[in-house]
């Protein structure tokens, strides 16, 4: 995923180790999230903390046992997929074992498979003579994913196997992970990134890749995926993968593939929303929408910024809209809902810019009178 | 004194009255010992003994004494006539000759051809609820056309392997193959085969037996009688899932099902039990009032009420007041709890707790009310299959209610309370989820109107089945398909005004 | 029979596919790349993108993937049921609708995709691909629990499967799927795309057709070619293409609005039977809920005073939500009908109060 780093190999990839083994077909078709993988902990750039940790570790220090958190396509998994590799060289994979998300992860299969892999000994030389510390790496990816039951259980393997294996888990909420594992571990935030590094990083690629890509067009980009790296390069890629080779990208591929709405549409509603509309008139433009097949979900997410960003509505206005936009968009992740949400959405917006809050108190108040017994919702 | 009485119906139960009366057991076992008072001592050393002597005694002794509808009997008379009489040829051509009149209706039968001749095999399968006297006939009968009854019993090893292991299959194969060659105690050649218990493996593995039947097809010369007992879950069904209608019709096999003893006939049969007794009057004191509850509680099944009869006639000679209980409350169908182990299990059905929650009797008191009801009995019934309830209670309410903003409420409720049974992982959510829309219709029911309304069951929604050649046709666009092709295909939905 | 005219014009290369031409090049170029990604085609229903799926296919494998069959494939469920699931396949794919499995889509994604993808394509010749690939229609229908599992079958067998997701809305879509797909997006034709390929296909069909006409279907159909497609053709089986002849509407959009006016007509227990038994004939002849709801929700809007519009459409969300929460939707609709009836019938009421 997310590689930070800044590749002095990256003019001759095939000098690399890890591509020079396989057949030239393979590393065709490998993700480039794969191929541009940081080779080295020196490569991975910005997480400064877990990188100098790391550091003295390769150089011999003892390994703690590690919890990396933070947003999606930060490095998580890079940083410590490159420490291994150093500490380990060839031998490295071996000596990792990887389970992420999409593994059977109950309480059965830490307690086999972690176990079954822990107790493989260590020898403390590497192939190529150097010494390398005796240890294992299990990386949990995801572990938030994890159910509390299973966490449990890994607690009381990482106490057992300390003599042989690190555990080094990832996730995205630290507060998902139960307390006893954190205590258990050094824990890493990873900030999210800054856009320049990821600009700088995909420029370096669209080079390598032949990608030709406009600066503005892969600024946006680079906007449009949030400081997610593995996000950014995966939309590069597949914007590269429609073009074909020779001819240029356009804003319009960036927009597909990250599925951004184009900000009139959203503009549209908001204005909708703002002024005593009729209803038909809003049916119809949610109608259209519809058409357009744009995916809902960030039609949210621009409202809200709008929101955040309109300052002739007050405070207290604005965490009302803003309640009822957490409802519908909630509400319209969870089935097919879209349009009865979205209308919900601009009449009550319409409604709380329009009528004054005192009526529309004594509206709810004369309301509850005739509300479920169970008050529920 | 009640411990005593409790001690005596375990043993009994557990000493299944059939297996035991194939024990060369006297009747004329000394009957003073049975007197509860009497026994209290003896307890330990002749339980047994004790309990055993009732059934035999209201045993029915021949055919004539059955409580079966005398059409049934007949029936399985004629099969068995059909099958032993006569020779091997002319049975088949019998019973083929029924199976042609079943082709020609339109049946399809699967005949068998060995050595040029249709092979149909001499088999029955008899059917019915618990205690609706399966067992009893088909003794009796054979008994009176002077044929031999061979029965499979599961081994009872204490090997390991045996029972869990292809063992028992196995053991229950050679039963059919050994059946071949004749008893040495018997010069009977007539000889019917029973199998009640079905062994475990068979029953967890229906292809087993299905296999088995094969072989057994080629190897028995005599009638084999399968005796299942009709149940409500799936897992435990035997006649569903070991006799599928394929195997039915491949082996041929006829189907002679029995009903629920009716209410006259259970009548008639206890009536007959205590005159029977009359003849005991130390040992069974007999309450006559009490026969009318007996039969309403025992639904129907044999068993259960000759054992009601025999707890009733012990408890009313020691004059507990539970008896009196049990006599005059049982006819209204609500019964103590302390007479629940002896109903059969279904204690409560589904139309009777729907017609609680819909219909909801009040007390009022002093400006308040509360609702006349065992709520946590009524729900505690139904936990097992809560969606059901609730649909059911959702297919049938608004006929019961008489005001639109009762029903608002209620609808609210409801759609709640199915939107918790879809969290059907966790068992804790689907009893509230009941809870709810078990109390909350019985709360909001404020101006309920009392008639009687047919019970509809769920509907199931169908949709109809798309043909090929539309396949990729939206079931919205199927309107234009019909007008395109001027036919009506699809449903076409009644625009009135 | 004949084809119907949807069938009989539906395009079968990316080549000669009318509308988002540009997009159609870039398929194809994604096509010849060789590194075939799992795609989500979504968009609303009658834009094409079932016809798109199918030349992206042409384009993979050539035209064995015409040779079309229909089977019937049955699953078991880990409680033993059987469920059966209709599909149609060819060689190089198969196309299923998970969500007519009802609670059991997850068994069947899990165990279909399995199935296939374990059996590698057998004789590998020059055109072939080394994967096969499963259509599945209708994701947003899938239940969360099946989404995940499909995101695990869809990691695991990413070497011998590929994954093209029909759907028409992305919300339902959990993220972890929606980024391990390239999303193809299909929007609905403009006006002008659809009165181009009706004159094409009546021309094709030698039916003089007056512009109007053409102007007026398209206008009508709110983007859904298809729809226009056909009612084109029912006019002229009729045998009437005047130009201000009435254009037929379908059958069950007359019925929600009646069901809609008897709700607002009179507000009684006998309403809400019959508006019942409207809506299990509506859900029983296959209109999917959410048309249901939609349908029947503009229709009361537009009925109703301002005032209570904004309290019947937080009514509407909420027993929306509920509704996809399960599979029992009319007890959701009815509960939304008798809602929105109380609440018109006490609003009725304050305006009289005041007079």
């Amino acid at each position: 995923m997310q590689a930070f780093l800044k590749m002095g190999k990256l003019g001759e990839p095939s000098a690399s180790p890890s591509t020079s083994g396989a057949p030239k077909k393979k590393t065709k078709n490998l993700p480039w999230v794969e191929k541009y993988r940081p080779k080295t902990v020196e490569d991975v750039v910005e997480q400064r903390e877990a990188v100098s940790v790391l550091q003295q570790c390769i150089l011999g220090a003892d390994l703690p046992n590690l919890l990396f958190y933070g947003p999606p396509g930060t490095g998580k998994t890079s940083t410590i997929l490159a420490a291994a590799r150093q500490l380990f060289g060839d031998l490295y994979k071996e000596r990792i074992l990887e389970l992420n998300a999409s593994d059977e992860r109950g309480i059965q299969v830490i307690r086999e498979k972690i176990k079954t892999f822990s107790q493989l000994t260590a020898n403390s030389s590497r192939a190529d003579g150097k010494l390398c510390p005796a240890l294992k790496i299990v990386i949990l990816d995801e572990a938030d994913a994890m159910t509390h039951a299973a966490q449990a259980a890994l607690r009381r393997t990482m106490e057992k196997e300390t003599k042989t294996t690190r555990f080094c888990l990832l996730c995205n909420y630290v507060s998902r992970i139960i307390e006893p594992l954190t205590s258990r571990c050094t824990k890493f935030r990873f900030k999210p990134l800054n856009q320049s590094f990821v600009l700088e990083r995909l420029q370096e690629i669209c080079q390598v890749e032949d990608v030709l890509i406009n600066d503005d067009i892969l600024n946006v980009l680079v906007k449009e995926s949030g400081g997610d790296m593995r996000r950014a390069i995966t939309a590069l890629q597949s914007c590269a993968n429609l073009k074909g080779k020779g001819s240029h990208i356009t804003l319009e591929n960036v927009y597909e593939v990250l599925t951004v709405v184009p900000s009139k549409w959203v503009n549209s509603f908001w204005d909708l929303c703002k002024k005593p509309s009729d209803i038909k008139e809003i049916i119809q433009f949610i109608d259209d929408l519809e058409q357009q097949a744009y995916p809902i979900q960030k039609v949210y997410e621009h409202l809200n910024d709008f929101l955040m960003d309109s300052e002739n509505i007050d405070d207290r206005l604005k965490s009302e809209i803003g309640e009822k936009l957490a409802e519908s968009s909630f509400r319209s992740s969870c089935g097919r809902g879209d349009f009865t949400n979205l209308l919900d959405f601009a009449v009550h917006t319409q409604e709380i810019l329009t009528e004054p809050l005192e009526r529309r108190r004594m509206q709810a108040l004369e309301n509850a009178k005739f509300t479920t017994i169970l008050g529920l919702s | 004194m009640k411990k005593l009485t409790t001690n005596k119906w375990k043993s009994f139960e557990f000493g299944p009255p059939e297996k035991d009366t194939k024990e060369n057991q006297s009747t004329t076992r000394k009957l003073k010992n049975l007197q509860p008072k009497k026994s209290l001592k003896s307890v330990k050393g002749s339980k047994t003994n004790n309990n055993l002597d009732f059934h035999k005694i209201i045993e029915p002794k021949v055919v004539s004494d059955l409580i079966i509808h005398p059409k049934k009997v007949q029936e399985l008379e004629g099969w068995l006539n059909t099958v032993l009489g006569g020779s091997k040829k002319e049975t088949h051509k019998k019973i083929r000759d029924e199976y042609q009149d079943r082709v020609k209706k339109g049946e399809s039968v699967a005949l068998k051809y060995r050595n040029g001749f249709p092979i149909i095999e001499i088999k029955a399968q008899t059917t019915g609820p618990t205690g609706s006297g399966k067992t009893s006939t088909v003794r009796l009968l054979c008994k009176q056309l002077n044929v031999d009854v061979t029965e499979w019993t599961n081994p009872v090893d204490l090997d390991y392997e045996i029972i869990r292991g292809p063992g028992q299959a196995a053991k229950f194969l050679e039963f059919f193959s050994d059946s071949k060659y004749p008893s040495l105690f018997s010069t009977n050649k007539k000889k019917v085969l029973i199998v009640k218990d079905f062994p475990n493996a068979i029953v967890r593995n229906p292809d087993e037996f299905f296999s088995i039947l094969e072989d057994v097809h080629f190897q028995t010369t005599h009638p084999v009688i399968f005796i299942c007992t009709d149940s409500n879950s799936n897992e435990t069904n035997l006649q569903r899932n070991l006799f599928p209608e394929e195997v039915l019709l491949k082996y041929s096999i006829s189907n002679i099902t029995f009903n629920s003893c009716a209410p006259t006939l259970l009548k008639k049969g206890l009536k007959r039990a205590l005159e029977l007794l009359q003849a005991y009057p130390d040992t069974f004191t007999l309450p006559l009032n009490i026969i009318e509850s007996i039969i309403a509680s025992s639904m129907g099944d044999i068993r259960c009420a000759m054992n009601q009869l025999y707890l009733a006639s012990i408890h009313a000679e020691t004059n507990l007041p539970l008896i009196k209980i049990i006599g005059s409350k049982r006819k209204k169908n609500d019964q103590p709890n302390t007479i629940k182990h002896m109903r059969r299990d279904e204690t409560l059905g589904l139309f009777h707790g729907l017609g609680r929650v819909l219909n909801p009797k009040k007390i009022e008191q002093n400006g308040t009310w509360r609702l006349n009801c065992d709520m946590q009995k009524l729900v505690d019934e139904f936990t097992i299959q809560p969606a059901k309830f609730a649909s059911f209670l959702f297919e049938n309410y608004l006929k019961y209610f008489g005001d639109l903003e009762d029903i608002e409420q209620a609808a609210e409720i409801l759609s709640f309370s199915h939107k918790l049974l879809e969290n059907w992982d966790s068992g804790e959510t689907l009893t509230i989820a009941l809870w709810i829309a078990v109390l909350g219709l019985m709360v909001c029911n404020q101006h309920k109107v009392s008639r009687w309304n047919q019970i509809k069951g769920p509907k199931k929604i169908e949709k109809e089945v798309c043909d090929n050649d539309v396949f990729r046709l939206h079931p919205s666009d199927r309107y234009y398909y019909n007008l395109i092709t001027k036919s009506d295909k699809y449903h076409k939905f009644k625009c009135g005004t | 029979m004949s084809l119907l005219w949807v069938d009989k014009y539906r395009p079968k290369d990316l080549s000669t596919l009318d509308y988002h031409t540009q997009q159609a090049q870039e398929l194809k170029n994604l096509v010849e790349h060789g590194d075939f990604p799992h795609l989500l085609v979504y968009g609303p229903s009658g834009a094409g993108k079932k016809t798109r799926i199918m030349c992206i296919l042409k384009e993979l494998f050539g035209t064995g993937v015409e040779r079309l069959k229909s089977e019937n494939i049955t699953v078991t469920t880990p409680s033993n049921k059987k469920v059966e699931i209709m599909t149609i396949n060819s060689n190089y794919h198969i196309e299923i609708n998970p969500s007519d499995a009802g609670i059991y889509d997850r068994v069947v994604v899990m165990d279909l995709i399995k199935k296939i993808a374990q059996s590698q394509q057998i004789a590998i010749t020059n055109n072939q691909r080394e994967f096969k690939v499963v259509v599945l229609t209708e994701v947003d229908n899938l239940t969360k629990d099946a989404q995940h599992a499909l995101r695990r079958t869809m990691e695991k067998y990413s070497r011998n499967c590929r994954l093209i997701l029909c759907a028409t809305s992305l919300s339902p879509i959990i993220p972890a799927i929606q980024s391990r797909c390239l999303p193809i997006r299909v929007p609905a034709p403009t006006i002008e795309e659809i009165s181009t390929i009706i004159s094409k296909i009546c021309k094709k069909e030698d039916t003089a057709i007056p512009a109007t006409l053409i102007e007026k279907i398209s206008k009508s159909v709110n983007g859904n070619l298809r729809r226009a497609i056909l009612i084109c053709e029912a006019c002229k089986v009729e045998n009437n293409l005047q130009p201000n002849r009435e254009l037929p509407e379908p059958d069950w959009k007359v019925f929600i609005k009646q069901t809609a006016t008897i709700i607002t007509h009179r507000q009684s227990i006998e309403n809400i039977m019959v508006v019942r038994e409207h809506l299990y004939e509506l859900l029983a002849s296959g209109i999917p809920p959410e048309i249901i709801f939609k349908e029947l929700i503009t229709a009361l809007v537009l009925k109703c005073d301002k005032q209570i519009i904004p309290q019947v459409l937080q009514e509407a969300s909420t027993y929306e939500y509920r509704m996809w929460q399960g599979n029992k939707h009319i007890v959701h609709m009815e509960a939304f009908v008798v809602k929105f009836m109380c609440l018109y019938q006490r609003h009725l009421k304050d305006l009289l109060k005041d007079f």
